[in-house]
């Protein structure tokens, strides 16, 4: 059995080895066709794109607690039930 | 909340994304074209590493430091070996056990060290991922975009590998 400590260690050695046997980045080739390029750049929109789907799903996330809450709020309680039911016939009549 | 919204990625993010492309477009497609052998297939290969890389984009702190060099080199060949599998066809369980990493010279005295080396690739880099990278289980799940019961079986299998390999060496 070997303990996680010295795979640990033996993994930084192994790890630090492939390191000293890669090329360096600077020396690759790194020409591409076309049609990568046109897949590249979808995929930089998307990127580009991440913060405005992050902000819809964080919308969305706060949209359902806030559901879930008033629902339960709404079930449990009668006196918060009666208010807002009672509000939306006041606003109802009013209209 | 705040937590969630220090999650939401601003410009920085797009920052490091181009750049990582910039810095290791090349070594990818290095790293790719050796294990597939053509320049197509390494190109699509690099794709799918760029897209891996973007939906983890939060688990590399600087773009250019050794560390993510490692990792880019790691999740490249782990895409590379996926492509090969599926134009082979073969399982999963078969092509783990016998392809072969990249050949790397080691000149330390660490036999441990030597055996992880030795590793098929696919066992060589789970280790590297755990070990040298310090990804948890969890965060190699979205990395490597596998279950957790193929994460326990791959841990178990390579731990396991490498302790036969170490036997047949002499270090167990």
């Amino acid at each position: 059995m070997i303990s996680e400590e010295r795979l640990r260690q033996a993994a930084q050695e192994a790890g630090e080895a492939l390191l000293e046997s890669l090329p360096d980045p600077a020396d690759c080739d790194a020409s591409t066709s076309l049609e990568f390029q046109a897949k590249m750049a979808k995929l930089f929109r998307k990127n580009h794109r991440r913060p405005i789907r992050q902000m819809l799903r964080f919308a969305a996330c706060m949209m359902l607690v806030l559901t879930v809450s008033v629902s339960a709020v709404l079930g449990v309680s009668t006196e918060a039930r009666d208010f807002v039911f009672g509000w939306v016939s006041a606003r109802i009549e009013g209209a | 909340m705040l937590m969630y919204l220090q999650m939401i990625d601003g410009p920085a993010a797009r920052d490091k994304f181009e750049i990582l492309y910039d810095e290791y477009l090349g070594l990818m497609l290095y790293v790719a074209e050796n294990i597939l052998g053509n320049r197509q297939d390494a190109e699509d290969v690099a794709h799918d590493a760029f897209l891996s890389i973007m939906e983890n984009l939060e688990k590399i702190s600087e773009p250019k430091c050794p560390k993510t060099k490692t990792y880019i080199a790691t999740i490249t060949e782990n895409k590379a070996i996926d492509l090969y599998r599926k134009k082979q066809r073969l399982s999963q369980e078969g092509l783990d056990e016998t392809m072969p990493g990249a050949v790397v010279p080691y000149a330390g005295e660490n036999s441990l060290a030597q055996c992880i080396l030795k590793l098929p690739a696919r066992y060589r880099e789970w280790i590297l991922l755990k070990y040298h990278q310090g990804y948890t289980n969890q965060e190699l799940e979205e990395i490597l975009g596998i279950s957790r019961a193929a994460i326990y079986k791959l841990d178990q299998r390579a731990r396991s590998f490498l302790e036969d390999l170490c036997r047949k060496e002499g270090i167990l």
